[in-house]
């Protein structure tokens, strides 16, 4: 029958393989005594904790020496005073370290990331503790358990159980005299592997800690629960030639004889250099060492190294070295403290260059540097992976180069080992009993074991926003004879991009007239397309030829973005185009970088003759690669033009059907931008202003393209949607009409207008998918649209009727332009539109533009928008349009 | 909620009044309520009480019904597994 507290229903036990079942009701009355106080200590506070802490430490402090001769005297190693040491170290040092740390509620803030995190305990700790440290390991876990709130059950080496018990009775009557919960801490008596396989596996564990040799750490991992396991070493130590021999070989001797050298970090094989090896070893030997000959050597490697598994025999663990001197045969001084064998290798053949925890010290004359460097790794791979090295040289590259090569958690320089590696007296390595030996020893941690590995810790992570931006060409000047401004910019040499329709309009004349005499003006006709990779070379040619300062770009969109990856590529001739094309979700984390690195330097003045594109203010520009058969989109601050001027003489004679075309895609632009989820109130502002412009005057200058005021207007609109968009970006609209221009043919403007309807309404409803958007509260794209009905004066009294008028006023002014309001009216086949529709999908999801979309589009719904654009106003009519 | 009249429990005698309460579940009540709302810790005593009465107001299919435990105390029963063997409010 196993026993159970009063009142607990029975959880499934785990396996309780060669228990009795009075050994596992013992057993199971440590944990749940452990577990209860585990809970009932969630509730106290630091304050609380504090005042359980200190007297803990003192009572560690008070009893060192009681607890130092108990060890000795139950496990027979080590050295009594060291011991001392050793508790006191555990309880001081630690105390020291952790008693300003805030290890309840919220331990740290860290305002720049607005994150906070906050301490929750594990519960239950399972501890094995290790014969070589039986009395200071237990002090060190109470203080850190207690100082975060946990409970332990300890599972002390069966040949040092009663030292460790008193350690763990002390520490337990201290801390619940002050108090802690009853049963916060808990003894196994004389455990057996058994037991260790219970506890490990058992529900109410929550961290296992086990401290001891690979076999413990082994089945700590194994056993399925988290685990801190922290294992055997095997110390190298690099004497390097350029060292303080004096204090190097002191420092060897206090750390590999103290406590006999139980402590896992000590000294294993010091590799010397040859310049040094004779100077060494004549110093060890002043100072009470023997050094072995080649006989002695042989006759102590097979005597305390198990010659059928290669590792120490437990007899010698924490002996004196005259003691083991006596018991291989070795005639020595009896006052020889430790015992120098060299070796002449690494490795089964050479068995004293394993772990020794007992004054014998393997050493080995390196020919060079390098030979060294090499022997340490050996050393380091024999066994330490992960635990401890040393090296001793006033080098710092030595020390550099010792560090990289060698992998270890703790790389002591120029101090002992061992009591190096315990932390806080030889240096600010944090204080600790348990050495992570990361991946290398089989642990999940390298560092030393402290009491943030006894806390999960939480994070409380704040909304936040990254910053935002507004970025235009800081100079813009717009109204009729803007252009005159071009004499505010002399230039030695300025070549002037643009088509030929606008030299046989007179538009570069009117732009020569404004060129200082003094400036070479170099025009440069491009064909009126998509710039294309060969133009943009003709263009650096022709910048390089002329040794140009000045670029004027005066055309359209597709000539102004020739002009700016003209400039890009005369300014970087190293650019690489498809790369710095390459795909990005956030500009601030993208992962390629636009040159910084100028070889030339010219300034680039826009002047559209289009009001559309507003490429005379944004950061992008498209080129066609012919050859792949694609169009490669750049985006970056650095392209954005440096002057723009906004001259509305230049669109006067533009045709009704490009007024048109370049009007809704101006009033698509300010939409998108209005309702994306990179709006700002900076954007906004651009965009509201321009949509109103647009409803206003473009069926003006549709209508009456003569009329200046409406032409400047839209003209600035253009300008102004751009400035909006080149910050705010666009949308799924711009994404169906990219994939749907590309495919049929149709311009951009007019492939913008068929979708617009479609997408408002799409946008105003309530999204399948929400777009993740740390920038916008709630969903508001209805709402802003809303706002704009209002602004254009549209009435309605909800929502939802201002979203539904604002469509209709949309349509009304589409209608107004001549617009087609289908796909199907611009001849386009049914079967044709269905060919392709699966293609157009792909291309409008692949499209970034709706990255800033507020509705997440999914694929079949962009199949749906398509679909609705194919049936345009008579679908509408039969109320299918609206896609909710 | 639970008609009887909550057994409130003192800050100061947790695991006492507990023990009046372990009593009260020897009576003919069906239900039983305990007011927690002056509590602020327990401690593994209480804890230990709460057990016994969860398991005898099994044993005699009685609803023990705890009022105004504060968060920290409920997570202490949550730790425990002890939360499904009360009901609770407030």
């Amino acid at each position: 029958m196993i026993a159970t507290d009063p009142g607990e229903r029975v959880e499934p036990k785990p396996k309780a393989e060669g228990l009795s079942e009075q050994r596992i009701a013992y057993l199971e009355g440590l944990v749940k005594r452990a577990h209860t106080a585990a809970a009932v200590f969630t509730q106290y506070t630091q304050e609380d904790v504090d005042e359980i802490v200190k007297p803990m430490v003192l009572a560690g402090l008070e009893n060192a020496q009681h607890l130092a001769r108990l060890a000795v005297e139950e496990t027979r190693l080590g050295v009594m005073e060291d011991k001392v040491i050793k508790n006191m170290v555990a309880s001081e040092f630690v105390y020291n370290y952790v008693k300003d740390k805030k290890t309840v509620g919220v331990i740290r803030h860290i305002p720049g990331r607005n994150l906070v995190e906050i301490a929750e305990p594990i519960g239950v700790l399972f501890s094995l503790t290790p014969i070589t440290n039986p009395t200071s390991t237990v002090l060190f876990k109470c203080i850190m358990a207690a100082k975060t709130r946990n409970a332990v059950v300890f599972s002390p080496h069966p040949k040092a159980w009663r030292c460790s018990a008193e350690a763990v009775r002390i520490m337990y009557e201290t801390a619940v005299k002050d108090g802690a919960p009853e049963g916060v801490f808990g003894c196994v008596e004389s455990s057996t592997l058994a037991d260790n396989a219970y506890l490990m596996k058992h529900d109410q564990v929550g961290l296992i800690d086990a401290t001891g040799g690979p076999g413990v750490v082994k089945a700590a991992y194994s056993s399925g629960k988290p685990a801190l396991g922290v294992g055997a070493g095997n110390t190298p130590v690099y004497l390097e030639k350029t060292a303080d021999l004096k204090t190097a070989v002191v420092d060897i001797i206090i750390s590999k004889t103290f406590d006999n050298g139980t402590i896992c970090a000590s000294e294993q094989t010091v590799v010397i250099d040859d310049e040094i090896y004779d100077q060494v070893l004549k110093k060890f030997e002043e100072l009470g060492a023997h050094i072995c000959d080649e006989r002695e050597t042989e006759i102590l490697g097979r005597a305390v190294i198990n010659p059928q598994t290669g590792c120490m025999q437990p007899l010698a663990v924490g002996q004196r070295a005259i003691d083991i001197a006596r018991f291989v045969g070795l005639s020595v001084q009896p006052a020889t403290k430790l015992l120098v064998a060299p070796i002449k290798g690494i490795g089964p053949d050479h068995p004293l260059s394993v772990e020794k925890l007992f004054p014998v010290l393997a050493v080995y004359r390196a020919k060079s540097r390098e030979e060294a460097l090499k022997v340490c790794v050996d050393v380091n791979h024999a066994g330490g992976l992960g635990h401890t090295a040393v090296v001793f040289s006033r080098d710092e590259q030595v020390i550099r180069r010792f560090g990289e090569v060698i992998n270890a958690g703790r790389i002591i320089v120029n101090s002992p080992g061992s009591i190096g590696a315990l932390g806080a007296v030889y240096n600010d390595l944090v204080p600790t009993f348990s050495f992570g030996c990361g991946t290398g020893g089989g642990n999940s941690t390298t560092d030393n074991v402290n009491i943030y590995h006894y806390l999960n810790i939480k994070r409380l992570a704040q909304r936040t926003q990254n910053h935002m931006w507004f970025r235009v060409p800081n100079q813009i000047y717009f109204n009729r004879n803007a252009v005159e401004n071009l004499r505010q910019f002399p230039s030695r040499c300025t070549i002037l991009v643009t088509n030929a329709g606008m030299e046989q309009i007179g538009h570069v004349d009117i732009v020569r007239r404004f060129i200082g005499t003094k400036t070479h003006l170099h025009v440069l006709v491009i064909p009126d397309a998509e710039p294309e990779v060969k133009v943009i070379n003709q263009g650096v040619e022709a910048l390089n030829l002329y040794k140009a300062d000045q670029i004027i770009a005066l055309g359209g969109g597709s000539v102004i973005d020739a002009a700016k990856i003209m400039k890009l590529k005369y300014e970087s001739p190293e650019a690489d185009l498809e790369y710095l094309a390459a795909p990005f979700l956030d500009l601030r984390k993208r992962v390629v970088e636009y040159p910084n690195q100028r070889s030339n330097r010219a300034q680039l003045i826009a002047i559209p003759t289009t009001s559309g594109t507003g490429s005379e203010v944004t950061p992008f520009a498209v080129l066609l690669d012919k050859d792949k058969g694609r169009k490669v989109t750049l985006a970056d601050y650095s392209l954005s033009p440096d002057v723009a001027i906004v001259d509305p003489q230049f669109v006067m004679s533009m045709p009704k059907s490009l007024t048109a075309d370049t009007g809704i895609d101006c009033l698509t632009h300010a939409l998108e931008a209005g309702v994306s989820s990179y709006a700002s109130p900076y954007t906004d502002s651009n965009a509201m202003q321009a949509i109103r412009l647009v409803f206003r005057y473009l069926p003006i200058a549709y209508e009456n393209p003569h009329d200046e005021e409406a032409r400047c207007m839209m003209h600035n609109a253009a300008c102004i949607a751009a400035m909006a968009f080149s910050n705010a970006s666009v949308g799924v609209n711009h994404a169906l009409a990219h994939a749907f221009g590309a495919m049929f043919g149709v311009p951009h403007g007019r492939a913008n207008a068929l979708m617009l309807p479609h997408v408002i309404a799409y946008n105003a409803a309530v999204p399948t998918k929400f777009m993740p958007s740390p920038y916008t509260q709630g969903y508001t794209a209805h709402k802003k649209y809303a706002t704009v009905a209002d602004l254009l004066g549209l009435g309605g009294t909800t929502v939802d009727e201002k979203v539904e008028r604002l469509i209709e006023a949309v349509k009304n002014l589409l209608d107004r332009l001549g617009f087609p309001r289908s796909i199907a009216e611009l001849g386009i086949s049914r079967h044709d539109f269905e060919k392709a529709l699966p293609q157009m999908v792909n291309t409008a999801f692949a499209d970034p533009s709706w990255r800033s979309n507020p509705r997440m589009p999914l694929m079949t719904e962009l199949a749906g928008l398509f679909q609705q654009a194919y049936e345009g106003r008579a679908v509408e009519k039969a109320g299918l349009a609206l896609v909710k | 909620m639970p008609a009887a009249i909550p057994l409130k429990i003192s800050e100061a005698s947790v695991a006492s009044n507990l023990q009046e309460v372990k009593a009260k579940l020897q009576g003919s009540d069906r239900q039983i309520a305990i007011d927690f709302s002056s509590v602020s810790r327990i401690d593994a005593h209480a804890v230990r009480e709460l057990k016994e009465i969860a398991l005898f107001a099994e044993e005699r299919e009685v609803t023990v019904h705890i009022h105004g435990a504060n968060v920290e105390v409920y997570k202490v029963l949550k730790l425990l597994a002890l939360t499904s063997r009360f009901t609770f409010s407030g």
